[in-house]
């Protein structure tokens, strides 16, 4: 799942990744309310794709509420920060399951995405 | 009602029994008597035999008892009542060796399990407590007046050497004035507000105070010390107890037959202190995080760097964050009693490790969590971490 205000980000991840195998089924959320609407519904997804700043409700306070709830608690979360945002990097390397500067080219995204969850499977 | 299970109980009561015991007499002699205790109650309540005091130096009181699961099968009235008579048989025990408020002090540290469980299955410590005193009370020379007076002016001679004058007569009249809404005995303590030609400010306490009981004398006395270090901003600690305890001198011994138990204050003084100083380091932690995140992540920050910690340093386990309230902040970490038994290197030690693994990771914005969790917790209570080992300087320096 892919967690960003900008719909353009979210099109383009999903058209990226799908793309790439049949593997990958990416759902776009543009606030935390909607992803959390998506969580409701189901299913799960694996990963969660979280961009740090976003109106409303950033995306530390959604990183809090996924790791409150029991049920989302597991899912992996990879930060999506701005180049400069060394908070970001510094605790998204300490909570999250990685993080990603944005801007970032489709087959990096792939390859962190992937080996995020080889280690979440291996653990 | 709880839902605790026998064994917990039972632990739990008996950690406490042989951590207020050890720390008035040593470890050794704490774990032998609950073992002696246990023993000569087997016969009684044969399911006593499911716990084992391991009669040897411990940690912290934590892990000195083992309590097998068979006991959770025990009915539950029979198995109150022999938590009952432990506690009573215990006091016997060590009569000698405890004060008067010996169990009060357990009571305390009970707290979380006193009030839902063991009140609710009768077992009664305030009533205890007050028994206990009868039994304990000999006979008693000195009238409450003198004991008062005593306290006072060797609290006066200590404060004297910091703040002379007006100040401290003013802070200890106020402080007075303010308890006698609850010890109302208070209002026949004056302290004149003018000193005398020798530069003395006179300390008097008139005979309608004879006929407050003596128990609740000592116990106003107490915190007549505790307010006045704490409106003077005084650190608290041994020496400021330990001063006091020079200035009264041998009559000590006749005030502690009335009640008073200075070594009660210094002991709860020290044990809030940990439990203050980690609230403290974690607001302080949830502040600085929080300034460029929000305070339920800063919540989880501190969460997930104990539970890497965790295993390193087992004392953080006395801080247990509830993961269903991280967005309330601070309201969802509750730091556990037991903390204030740990020793200060120690806790010193893990609080470091903590801010360290916070902030790991901030690269080249390292510099500034310090400094700003150096802002956040403020002078006074950053001088009490350093002093127990968290040096800052050091953390900054291991970053760069």
């Amino acid at each position: 799942m892919v967690v960003d205000d900008e719909p353009d980000l979210i099109f383009s991840v999903k058209c990226g990744l799908e793309d790439f195998s049949d593997e990958y089924v990416v759902l776009g959320a543009e606030s935390g309310h909607e992803c959390f609407d998506l969580l409701k519904k189901g299913p799960l997804p694996d990963l969660i794709l979280l961009d740090v700043m976003m109106p409303e409700m950033n995306g530390w306070d959604v990183f809090t509420k996924l790791k409150e709830t029991s049920d989302w608690r597991d899912i992996a979360v990879v930060f999506l920060t701005a180049k400069t945002d060394q908070y970001s990097k510094g605790f998204g390397t300490l909570l999250a399951n990685d993080f990603i500067e944005k801007p970032f080219e489709i087959s990096n995204l792939k390859e962190r995405i992937d080996n995020v969850l080889d280690r979440v499977k291996n653990v | 009602m709880s839902n605790l299970k026998n064994s917990q109980v039972i632990k739990h009561v008996l950690q406490i029994l042989i951590s207020k015991i050890g720390r008035r007499t040593s470890e050794g002699f704490a774990t032998a008597i609950i073992d002696a205790v246990l023993n000569e109650l087997t016969s009684r309540y044969d399911f006593l035999r499911y716990v084992d005091i391991k009669n040897i130096f411990y940690s912290e009181g934590i892990d000195a008892v083992s309590v097998s699961s068979e006991i959770d099968l025990v009915d539950t009235a029979k198995f109150y009542n022999a938590i009952g008579v432990i506690v009573e048989m215990t006091v016997k025990n060590i009569k000698e060796k405890a004060n008067f408020f010996f169990i009060r002090e357990v009571q305390e540290a009970l707290k979380d399990i006193y009030d839902l469980d063991l009140k609710e299955h009768n077992i009664d410590l305030n009533l205890m407590q007050l028994q206990f005193i009868a039994d304990k009370k000999q006979e008693i020379k000195m009238k409450n007046s003198e004991m008062i007076e005593i306290v006072i002016s060797a609290l006066d001679n200590v404060i004297n050497e910091k703040f002379p004058g007006a100040q401290k007569t003013k802070t200890m009249n106020n402080t007075i004035r303010k308890l006698e809404k609850k010890y109302d005995f208070l209002k026949y303590v004056e302290i004149s507000d003018e000193p005398t030609s020798d530069g003395l400010y006179l300390i008097q306490a008139f005979p309608g105070i004879n006929n407050a009981h003596p128990i609740d004398v000592a116990e106003a006395s107490q915190k007549i010390i505790c307010d006045v270090g704490e409106s003077l901003d005084w650190r608290y600690g041994e020496s400021f107890i330990e001063s006091i305890k020079r200035e009264i001198g041998e009559k000590y011994l006749d005030l502690e037959k009335m009640g008073l138990n200075l070594e009660h204050i210094k002991f709860s003084l020290t044990q809030q202190g940990n439990e203050v100083l980690v609230k403290k380091t974690l607001e302080a932690l949830i502040d600085t995080v929080s300034k460029n995140t929000s305070k339920g992540f800063a919540v989880v920050a501190i969460d997930t760097a104990i539970g890497e910690l965790e295993e390193k340093h087992n004392i953080l386990r006395y801080i247990k964050i509830d993961k269903s309230r991280y967005a309330e902040g601070a309201n969802a970490i509750r730091i556990m009693p037991e903390i204030n038994n740990v020793e200060s290197h120690k806790l010193g030690k893990a609080i470091r490790e903590v801010i360290r693994m916070v902030g790991k990771e901030l690269g080249n914005k390292t510099a500034l969590y310090i400094e700003d969790f150096k802002r956040n917790i403020g002078t006074k209570y950053l001088y009490e971490i350093e002093k127990i080992g968290v040096n800052l300087h050091f953390l900054e320096l291991k970053f760069a």
